[in-house]
């Protein structure tokens, strides 16, 4: 958007001023995530810039926040608690993601593809019921999840974390593949049909393919849900259920070190990967379905 | 012309039936189809979702637990006039009630129904035994070993279980519990004793004098925790329930015999006190508000009259309107910072704004915990907005307190729900062609009133998304202001989690749960209304 020539000086400050006050907001919304990166590289076990790192002394940064992260506990110097259990915490947290993950997917496109049929009765309910675990405080899905699988013996177990987890992933893919579902053309499956395709051939081999970004990104979304769900695994997880959020949780509440640095490093150029990915995706499918990028 | 013709005969398809049955029948067909497709997921929504909120809403008002005390009391209670003291009956009842309420455990178990009149309530289990005569003479049903045999089955399945030593242990636990819960209406009572001598018990043999030791010790551990929940829940009644039950118990075990209106009252004063019976009626009901109230700094007072509680109590009020203003705050603050951006994002050709868009999305898919963390770097006294300062001849012993209060979590707020706001303001935005702003300007509107009468009215329904968005997802926050807030930026949902987790006053926090809810739920279908739910995306 650049500046018409005829525009008054008035026009050209104000115009300043708006691009000044956009930069602070994108400045304000990436900068706390950028600081954490070179923080979590210090020698030292304070959690801000040296000196010595501002000014560039090699000296200043090591690996060794990373070491204790992996459990690697021979560091003379460190003060804090050294366990292996971020590494514990990571592997539970992929395991309950990716099989909460598995579950919501298959439910959400089963949800998405009915709901997309031109005639379903109470579309608009069950629409709202599908997204409301999305609307509905964390804390008051977690105190009645508590309650309800207290006397179903799923308290502190795997899956009673795995199928709450699946609620909470549920509404993305329904939302993600309900939206790529909008510009599906319809005949493809009735000629598919006509070719003599049996109703699940036809999906596998037609619509599926098409649908396919709006379901990984979906299943992205799920994922992340899950792998960054805290407030859950508090109530129905047991104490022994260690996972990656729960371990930043104590962490965070009693004393951070920079070995959370170091996690929360590894977490953003994750979440960068998959950002990217989820953006790739959202391309192709606008591209697969003749929506151009206006 | 052929339509008229056609249209006096009935339309018949290739197969003869009439065309109106075959399409009502395809429509049939197509309807069955789409709901067998949402029926898998949306009964495992039903199950694991509306179902344990249900749950947990019913938790709000149930006031059953009560009823397990206060039996005899409760059974007689409606004939007290209430105008002055009760009389000895009521005084009799509530002795019964709380020196013997393992005879109630007793019989409860074979679902007799509580009579006031029934001698059982009169007889007394000899201290240090023999249990067994006396407990068959409450409730004779315990004679016959068909009655143990369920119980045992319990034990014997948790002692055959296999696995690893901490599993055994585990699975002993947990028949202990399960015991209890069978025979008692308290999920956390253990019945070890029973469970210990169930285990030596053949099954087939009369029952003896061990096992009814066993069952008297467990059901008068089991009353010593039922009389210490019911006197917690009391308390929320009336204020000083919990010490007069708790001095009561001990002062109840001297008096040997009536009349029992005098002995009461000599153990304890506040049994002469009528706005303790007057408490005391509230409870009968299986039902209470008394948690409603609460939650909103209200209580019933003697008269049966909503009041404010006193002075010192009062809490909640100010929390609801603390996290209504911070909700608010938050919203303001992130719809003024989003506005322009979203602006420019829309106004940006593509390949500038693709970098920016990243820019807003990468925090909306960086864990929360970790941009938290990220602030607690920022803010913290001795963190990197504080160091920058005095970087800048800032006093140092004057350092900004950023964090742990109101302010910090209204900052870490905004910034985590800016994207909420910015996304649906810009997908808007991106749909207005610039055409019209140039229009308004060549009909000779200066910019600001272009802005005002032409741009700004069109972008307001995404405006109505993102506030309303915003605010939903804010008013329940639980994290944030956990690990940012410290003391005055503590919320409901906060208060929420402390009466989950520490007080364990299950029926406030369902309550506040419930209130929570329902504001929440409006909010959603005025966003139905506004945006339409269907229109939500995401990226």
């Amino acid at each position: 958007m650049a500046l018409p020539s005829y525009a008054t000086p008035a026009q050209r400050i104000w115009h300043y001023i708006y691009l000044a006050m956009c930069s602070i907001v994108l400045f304000f919304l990436v900068m706390p995530l950028l600081v954490v990166i070179p923080i979590s590289f210090t020698s030292t076990p304070f959690l801000q810039f040296t000196p010595e790192m501002l000014r560039l002394d090699p000296d200043a940064f090591s690996l060794r926040w990373y070491r204790i992260m992996m459990g690697d506990c021979s560091d003379p110097g460190i003060t804090t608690v050294c366990s292996d259990n971020w590494k514990i915490g990571a592997l539970n947290s992929l395991k309950i993601g990716i099989t909460a993950t598995v579950l919501a997917t298959t439910l959400g496109i089963l949800a998405a593809l009915g709901l997309s049929r031109p005639i379903m009765p109470f579309r608009k309910l069950i629409m709202a019921m599908m997204i409301s675990p999305l609307i509905v405080p964390l804390i008051i899905t977690a105190s009645g999840t508590f309650f309800f699988f207290a006397r179903l013996d799923l308290v502190a177990t795997f899956w009673g974390l795995v199928l709450a987890h699946t609620i909470l992933g549920l509404p993305f893919v329904v939302i993600t593949v309900t939206a790529t579902l909008v510009g599906f053309d319809t005949n493809l499956t009735k000629a598919a049909a006509s070719l003599g395709g049996g109703p699940i051939r036809n999906f596998f081999k037609v619509q599926m393919p098409l649908i396919l970004p709006g379901v990984i990104s979906g299943a992205l979304f799920a994922f992340i849900t899950s792998f960054d769900e805290v407030v859950i695994v508090l109530f129905v997880g047991g104490p022994d259920q260690i996972t990656l959020p729960r371990q930043m949780w104590s962490g965070v509440r009693q004393e951070i070190s920079p070995t959370i640095l170091s996690v929360a490093t590894i977490l953003v150029i994750m979440s960068i990967c998959l950002l990217t990915t989820v953006e790739m995706l959202r391309r192709r499918s606008e591209r697969l379905r003749g929506i151009r990028p206006s | 012309m052929a339509n008229s013709a056609s249209s006096s005969a009935p339309l018949l398809t290739a197969d003869g039936t009439p065309l109106k049955v075959g399409l009502q029948r395809s429509l049939r067909r197509s309807k069955l189809k789409a709901a067998g497709l949402v029926f898998p997921p949306l009964l495992f929504l039903i199950v694991l979702f509306i179902v344990p909120i249900g749950d947990l809403l019913t938790r709000s008002v149930d006031d059953t637990r009560i009823n397990y005390q206060l039996p005899l009391t409760f059974a007689l209670i409606d004939n007290w006039d209430r105008k002055e003291l009760p009389d000895e009956s009521l005084y009799e009842a509530v002795f019964l009630d709380l020196s013997s309420i393992n005879k109630f455990l007793i019989k409860h178990n074979f679902g007799a129904a509580v009579d006031p009149k029934d001698p059982a309530w009169t007889v007394s289990i000899p201290r240090k035994g023999p249990y067994r005569d006396a407990i068959l003479e409450i409730a004779p049903d315990w004679r016959s070993p068909a009655n143990w045999l369920p119980l045992r089955a319990i034990a014997v399945q948790a002692s055959q279980a296999t696995g690893a030593t901490i599993d055994l242990r585990k699975a002993k636990i947990k028949a202990e519990f399960t015991i209890c819960k069978d025979l008692t209406p308290l999920e956390n009572a253990s019945c070890s004793n029973l469970y210990r001598e169930l285990l030596k018990w053949d099954g087939t043999s009369e029952p003896n004098e061990v096992l009814f030791k066993a069952l008297f010790k467990d059901l008068s551990y089991a009353a010593k925790y039922l009389i210490g929940k019911s006197s917690t829940r009391m308390n929320y009644e009336k204020p000083g329930f919990k010490s007069l039950l708790k001095k009561s118990g001990r002062k109840f075990e001297k008096i040997e015999e009536g009349p029992y209106k005098e002995a009461l009252i000599k153990a304890d004063k506040r049994w002469g006190d009528i706005d303790f019976w007057k408490a005391l009626i509230t409870m009968k009901d299986p039902q209470t508000s008394v948690y409603y109230l609460n939650s909103l700094d209200r209580k019933w007072d003697a008269d049966r009259e909503i009041v404010m509680q006193p002075e010192e109590r009062r809490v909640y009020v100010m929390l609801w309107e603390r996290t209504f203003w911070l909700s608010l705050i938050v919203t303001l603050g992130c719809l003024v910072l989003a506005y322009p951006v979203a602006h420019l994002l829309a106004t940006l050709p593509l390949r500038h704004s693709n970098l920016l868009m990243i820019c807003v999305l990468m925090p909306f898919w960086t864990s929360l915990l970790v941009r938290i963390v990220a602030w607690m770097v920022m803010l913290r006294s001795e963190g990197v907005v504080n160091d920058t300062l005095v970087a800048f001849g800032w006093p140092d012993e004057s350092r900004l307190q950023l964090m742990y209060n109101f302010t910090g979590t209204v900052i870490v707020m905004i910034q985590i729900l800016l994207p909420f706001m910015i996304l649906p303001i810009y997908s808007v935005m991106k749909t207005i062609p610039p055409s019209y702003m140039r229009a308004a300007q060549n009909l000779g509107a200066p910019p600001s009133l272009a802005f005002l009468r032409v741009y700004m009215p069109q972008t307001l329904p995404g405006v109505g998304a993102g506030v309303i968005l915003v605010f939903i997802v804010a008013i329940g926050y639980y994290i944030t202001p956990e690990l940012v807030g410290g003391k005055d930026g503590r919320l409901i949902g906060n208060m929420v989690a402390y009466h989950m987790q520490k007080s364990l006053n299950w029926g406030l926090a369902s309550a506040m749960g419930a209130i929570l809810l329902v504001g929440i739920l409006i909010l959603y279908w005025i966003y139905d209304k506004v945006v339409g739910i269907d229109n939500m995306k995401l990226g």
